[in-house]
C-alpha cells in the first residue's frame, strides 16, 4: 500500500461512492451531475491506480474515460433537463461545486503524476487527459446550468 | 472562421490525429504507425463531417 493506491481509495469510498448513491435516486438534475461526479472521479482513480500498481495499461483506461465521460453527461443531460430545471428557477444541486472540483482535483492529481513520470510521451499522455477533463467539465456545467 | 477546402481540412484533421495518436502508444512501431495513420484517416473523415454538420 503506497500513497498513490491511499489517495485512490480515498477518492472511491468518499468521491466514487456517494456519487453513485447519488445517481441511483432523486430528481433527474441530479443524478446527472452525480453521474458526472463519478466519471471524473473514476477517471483520477484510474490514473492514481496506474501509478500505485505501477501499470501504465491503466492510463488507457483513463484517458478513454476522460472522452467518454463528460459525452455521457451531455448525452444525459439533453434528454433529462430539456427546460424541467430551469421552470424551477434553480440549478441542479451540487453544479455549483462543479468547476472548482473538476479544477481543484485534476491539478491535484495530474500535476504530481507528471513529476513523477518525468519528461516524455507519457507526462503529454497525462497532460492531454488533464485538459480533456477540464474541457469536459467546463462543457458539462454549462449544459447542466443551462437546461 | 475561414472557409478551408475539403481536402486541406481533412488533412490538417489527419495531421493532428496522427500526432496524437504517436504521443499515446507504447512503443513507436512501423506497424503502430500504419495503424495509426489509418485510424486517423477514418477519424479525420468523421471529424470534418461532424464539422460540417455543426455549422449547420
Amino acid at each position: 500500500m503506497n500513497g498513490w493506491l491511499a489517495a485512490a481509495a480515498l477518492l472511491l469510498i468518499a468521491g466514487v461512492g456517494p456519487s453513485l448513491w447519488n445517481a441511483a435516486r432523486g430528481a433527474p438534475g441530479r443524478r446527472v451531475v452525480a453521474q458526472n461526479y463519478a466519471t471524473l472521479l473514476l477517471c483520477l482513480v484510474f490514473l492514481l491506480l496506474a501509478q500505485g500498481y505501477g501499470r501504465p495499461a491503466y492510463v488507457d483506461l483513463a484517458l478513454v474515460l476522460s472522452v467518454l465521460g463528460p459525452a455521457g453527461t451531455l448525452v444525459f443531460a439533453r434528454l433529462l433537463l430539456t427546460g424541467e430545471e430551469a421552470g424551477e428557477g434553480g440549478e441542479p444541486p451540487g453544479t455549483r461545486r462543479l468547476t472548482p472540483v473538476v479544477a481543484v482535483g485534476t491539478a491535484a492529481t495530474v500535476l504530481p503524476l507528471c513529476v513523477v513520470t518525468g519528461p516524455g510521451r507519457a507526462t503529454v499522455k497525462l497532460l492531454v487527459i488533464g485538459a480533456l477533463l477540464l474541457a469536459g467539465g467546463v462543457a458539462t456545467t454549462r449544459a447542466v446550468r443551462h437546461g | 472562421m475561414r472557409i478551408r477546402s475539403g481536402p486541406l481540412e481533412a488533412a490538417g484533421w489527419w495531421a493532428g490525429l496522427t500526432a496524437l495518436w504517436i504521443v499515446f502508444i507504447g512503443t513507436v512501431d512501423v506497424l503502430e504507425l500504419a495503424v495509426g495513420a489509418a485510424a486517423a484517416l477514418a477519424g479525420a473523415w468523421a471529424a470534418r463531417a461532424a464539422r460540417r454538420a455543426a455549422r449547420e
